[in-house]
């Protein structure tokens, strides 16, 4: 049977319908049939790595994609407000996130020095439960 | 210090890890859901029902192999049969808790690593939602 442990499914990715053993993160488990309910779509930084640099007044353009869990690229067209934050602070600007079949492109001038942040959490603050996506985090620093 | 509850006949629940709220959508052909228990521990199934006025039918929950309860899953009505484990937040406008399905209390197993298993017949899938605790008996 595959099981799906640590976020990871072993053997392999299951077909639906096929019985599978999903772990809770105390190590106890759920046998059942899958549906496929597991799976969150994503939001992938394709412009840079974990960390994007820019000098204070210039603009940074970042892209991004909006993928399923395999991997491909959903051809989804939507607009969606995205939260920055200040490292250790409050919300310190919103973005609009404009996807054209799946493809997200925003070039943003920052005007304020500073560590800034997007997260998982702030990527998901609106959205229900079945539509929370994956992310694994953004960072701006932006320098003097 | 976490609460130590008395089980009938086999001495005591002490949870370790007390569950948080799942679901599942279950029906014959994604049926029997198997809960099981980290290694060395036990089960407790706290809250096992579902959250509006459908029912589920021919619906069991055993530990190991011994049947603990066996009827029509829901949250209301006053037939024979009708079940729930644990409280329901279900109320309606006119009185909260004005529906009278027996509730079952929480259902703990009776070693360490023994499972849980939930099967139903009833054809109509049906969202179920289920909580379990982890712990020693004492």
């Amino acid at each position: 049977m595959k099981e799906f442990k640590n976020e990871v499914w072993t053997p392999s990715h299951p077909e639906i319908g096929e019985r599978v053993r999903v772990y809770d993160i105390h190590g106890g488990s759920v046998e059942k049939t899958y549906t496929g309910d597991d799976r969150k779509n994503k939001i992938v930084i394709t412009s840079h790595a974990k960390r994007a640099l820019v000098e204070v007044g210039n603009s940074l353009t970042v892209t991004a994609e909006i993928r399923g869990a395999d991997d491909n690229l959903l051809p989804v067209t939507d607009s969606f407000a995205m939260p920055v934050g200040r490292v250790g602070g409050a919300n310190y600007r919103t973005l609009m996130m404009n996807f054209v079949d799946g493809i997200f492109t925003k070039t943003t001038a920052w005007n304020d020095a500073g560590e800034f942040e997007v997260t998982e959490s702030m990527i998901n603050m609106h959205l229900d439960e079945s539509n929370k996506l994956e992310f694994s985090g953004f960072n701006i620093s932006v320098a003097e | 210090m976490a609460l130590t509850e008395n089980v009938g006949g086999s001495g005591a629940f002490k949870p370790t890890t007390l569950g948080t709220s799942k679901s599942y959508v279950l029906s014959a052909s994604t049926s029997p859901l198997v809960l099981a228990p980290p290694s060395d521990k036990v089960i407790r199934l706290d809250f096992f029902g579902l959250n509006d006025t459908g029912d589920l039918g021919n619906t069991s929950i055993s530990v190991g192999v011994d049947l603990m309860v066996n009827g029509i899953l829901s949250a209301v009505g006053t037939g024979a049969g009708r079940f729930m484990v644990g409280r329901s937040s279900f109320s309606n406008v006119s009185s909260n808790f004005a529906y009278p399905a027996s509730y079952k209390e929480a259902i703990t197993a009776n070693e360490p690593d023994q499972s849980i298993t939930i099967e139903t017949t009833d054809t109509t899938p049906r969202t179920v939602f289920y909580s379990v605790s982890y712990g020693d008996l004492v």
